[in-house]
């Protein structure tokens, strides 16, 4: 069953400097898998998951044929609308939590305030479903992660605590920017099962950005590989690692390896016309 | 003799938290040592214990034989690249006021001469001399890291996950940079990185730790051919097993 499906989707920022396209006709469906989105910095991956939310701001425009969300076009939806789906049915995990958690505000009110202002839950109720969602991410000590702000966690606690926060009104699409590269591979491992969990039992669809191509690989079921705002490459996941296209081949020989030969690294080969 | 010694070093930050507990590692001199771990395992506390940024509780580090003193002397040894290239350039600073202050600092001349020529080796053209951080990419900023760290000319590079916040096809680069500048200069790297592919590219031993702690030292060899005697050093490998591909 599809969830979402993306038809031409271009989001252009008209600059003093002229126009910049960051996605130029992207494509895709989703249904209740895991999607990954790779390519390097600049592609528009990130710019591909925050136009699904419409949460590209002016100068920034998202145009497309049809984006369409469990059979309503959200290209249509008004702003009221919009902020209806926002949280309850999709979700995103924005990449860095040193800018996107609320640096005055305790992470327990930042948790529990989507709980009590949308789901009208009073204060002890509130804070018992953060402590679940914080314990559900594997952080040790809840209690005191509620009561610390943004600055006195790590980059890896930080993350998981966006996570948790994403994860409590049970969307049924998430979108994750980067959600792990702030993490070490133990823990990745830990949030990679929660969200595959969330995917197998509760049939959540995931877009999955991330520039780890090894991770995407085992992690994944579908990956779309962008360069230049398009879709240069899209495949099962499996066989990333035997991809085709001279880019994605590229981004997978710039990796050094355990056991590798130690040689410089190749450089990256980038050619304009690929992203034609 | 080794050019690093570190012997039981504690770190105890105020309000009792023990980051690093009774580790020793000795490192060779032109040797690329790496520091494995997940976070919170004291790994970047050592670096920053070496450089004076973390107070030393107990236990000794000795830079080619004499006891650490943190005076110019040292800052012309020892040099230190951070993890994220956004934070650690003074963004109200060109470039040229980053790369010519340790110069002035320390009385040497030329400066002229000597910032052109840093930019050079570190792959930037001579015209982003005048710019502001703000106006380079991520990997051409921790470019300017790696060229700030060597203006003194030192023997040591304390590598603080220099490649983390980069891409791939930019990390290829930095680490080409910095292999090739480890062969130009004979220079000395004592490098942590979360990373067990980026280690095994640039380290000739590796230190796992785990809570403040040295779990095993495994020289290059034994990390590819998955030789760990510890089942922490094994879960970790296992973990990475992707980084084989």
């Amino acid at each position: 069953m599809t969830l979402l499906s993306v038809k031409n989707l271009r989001v252009t920022f008209d600059t003093e400097a002229g126009r910049v396209e960051a996605v130029r006709g992207v494509s895709f469906s989703l249904g209740r898998e895991r999607l990954g989105i790779v390519g390097e910095s600049g592609s528009g991956k990130t710019m591909t998951g925050r136009s699904v939310l419409r949460l590209i701001r002016p100068p920034g425009r998202i145009e497309a044929d049809a984006m369409e969300f469990d059979g309503q076009d959200l290209m249509k939806l008004s702003e009221r609308q919009m902020r209806a789906l926002r949280g309850p049915r999709i979700a995103m995990v924005m990449q860095d939590p040193k800018y996107s958690l609320n640096p005055v505000m305790k992470v327990g009110a930042q948790l529990m305030e989507g709980l009590r202002q949308r789901d009208r839950l009073g204060h002890a109720a509130a804070r018992a479903k953060a402590i679940a969602a914080l314990e559900a991410v594997q952080i040790r000590d809840p209690a005191r992660v509620m009561e610390a702000y943004p600055h006195e966690l790590s980059g890896g606690m930080g993350q998981r605590v966006m996570i948790a926060m994403m994860l409590i009104p049970n969307p049924d699409l998430l979108i994750a920017d980067e959600p792990t590269s702030a993490l070490d591979v133990t823990v990745q491992a830990e949030v990679l099962k929660i969200l595959d969990g969330l995917v197998r039992e509760r049939g959540m669809g995931l877009i999955f950005i991330s520039h780890d191509l090894r991770l995407v690989a085992r992690f994944c079921d579908r990956v779309l590989v962008m360069y230049k705002g398009r879709v240069v490459e899209e495949l099962a996941a499996g066989d990333l690692l035997q991809a085709k296209h001279p880019y994605t081949q590229g981004l997978l020989n710039c990796l050094p390896r355990i056991g590798g030969d130690r040689q410089p690294l190749p450089g990256l080969d980038r050619n304009a016309e690929w992203a034609r | 003799m080794a050019l690093i010694e570190i012997e039981n070093l504690s770190v105890v930050f105020p309000g009792g938290v023990r980051a690093v507990e009774a580790v020793s590692l000795s490192v060779g001199a032109r040797e690329s040592y790496g520091l494995v771990g997940e976070s919170g395992s004291g790994k970047s506390t050592i670096l920053r214990a070496i450089c004076g940024l973390a107070p030393v509780s107990s236990g000794s580090i000795r830079i080619g034989g004499e006891v650490l003193r943190r005076d110019r002397s040292f800052a012309a040894r020892v040099q230190m690249v951070f993890q994220d290239p956004y934070a650690s350039l003074h963004p109200r600073h060109t470039l040229d006021r980053t790369l010519s202050e340790p110069l002035a600092i320390h009385g040497l001349g030329d400066a002229d001469r000597r910032v052109v020529q840093a930019l050079e080796q570190v792959g930037l053209p001579a015209s982003f001399r005048f710019r502001y951080p703000h106006q380079l990419s991520g990997g051409q900023r921790q470019r300017v890291a790696i060229a700030r760290a060597l203006m003194l000319e030192p023997e040591i590079l304390l590598l603080d996950e220099p490649t983390s916040a980069l891409d791939a096809s930019v990390q290829a680069e930095v680490l080409n940079l910095l292999a090739r500048l480890r062969a130009e200069r004979g220079l000395t790297f004592l490098m942590v990185s979360h990373d067990l592919a980026v280690v095994d590219h640039m380290c000739d031993r590796v230190l796992v730790m785990q809570h403040g702690r040295a779990v095993e030292e495994l020289p290059r060899a034994a990390l590819a051919a998955a030789q760990m005697q510890t089942d922490y050093a094994r879960s970790l490998f296992e973990a990475s097993a992707d980084r084989m591909l």
